[in-house]
């Protein structure tokens, strides 16, 4: 089944994040998915660009795919294999991979040791998602005290905080403050990335436009 | 005011334009030979709804149209 996804930047474009979304970088890329979308292989700078590369890979899907479904069919191993799978891809969040750790009941050393980086990579993560939204909370207790850094590599950092913590609490309003402020700061702390600031930004922007829409 | 009308209409205009020149690019992507070579779908629902119909992964290329 041969699919090509383009990345157009049009406004409202639906899927136009699709690359991001299954951990794409860059183009060209190349994934293989299963028909509800869900990531089963893929194919970035990583591999090399070549018949064999690409067969390895789209066999990899297939076989993932394959396991899967024995996974879902009550085979542990297959799901074991699954789950390492889906952490490796990062398509866990923490609680949903801690559930199926669960499911999976009492495992060997060896496979616990495989498995135990994979769940702290999602736990260091999470407190560093909530020590930045914490952080953010704290800069902007400050903003609304009227105390805005004058030093421009410190206010570029003050409404980079910021930014976490609006998007946290879904504030596109201060969100796109912020975004103006850390632009503006960056701008003057660092003039040599002039030419480059929209690309910097523009994940930001993208984000800006879901709180907007009223998306998480 | 005749200028601030002025100057945001032609901000809406240049914004619409860029919109544009996106729309013609991605209509010139979609139009590319390599597409033509091989069944090649381009909406990822119908992707979606064709693999769960004949139990085939989706094979997935992503490439970009608003840069070159």
């Amino acid at each position: 089944m041969l699919f090509c996804h383009v990345t157009t930047h049009i406004d409202g474009a639906p899927y136009d994040e699709l690359l991001t979304e299954k951990g794409g970088g860059g183009w060209p890329f190349v994934a293989v998915l299963d028909a509800d979308g869900t990531l089963l292989a893929r194919h970035g700078y990583d591999r090399p660009f070549t018949v064999a590369g690409y067969t390895q890979t789209i066999e990899e899907g297939i076989e993932l795919r394959a396991k899967r479904r024995k996974g879902e069919n009550y085979d542990k191993a297959a799901a074991y294999d699954w789950l390492l799978a889906q952490l490796s891809f990062g398509s866990l969040k923490l609680d949903e991979a801690k559930k199926k750790v669960t499911a999976l009941g009492k495992l060997t050393p060896e496979k616990q040791a495989a498995l135990d980086p994979l769940i702290a990579n999602l736990e260091v993560a999470l407190i560093e998602k909530e020590q930045a939204v914490a952080l953010g909370k704290k800069f902007f207790d400050l903003k609304k005290a009227g105390k805005i850094p004058s030093d421009d590599g410190t206010r570029s950092r003050f409404w980079d905080a910021i930014l976490d913590y609006a998007e946290d609490q879904k504030d596109a309003a201060l969100y796109e403050e912020a975004l103006k402020g850390s632009r503006e700061a960056m701008e003057k702390a660092q003039p040599d990335l002039a030419e480059f600031m929209d690309r910097l930004f523009e994940g930001k922007e993208r984000t800006l436009k879901k709180l907007k829409a009223g998306g998480k | 005011m005749k200028t601030l009308s002025l100057a945001a209409a032609l901000a809406i205009c240049g914004i619409a334009s860029a919109q544009d020149s996106l729309e013609a690019r991605r209509d010139s992507k979609l139009a590319s030979e390599f597409l033509k070579k091989a069944p090649w779908m381009t909406d990822y629902d119908k992707a979606r709804e064709e693999s769960k119909k004949s139990n085939k992964p989706i094979l997935a290329y992503f490439s970009r149209s608003f840069a070159p």
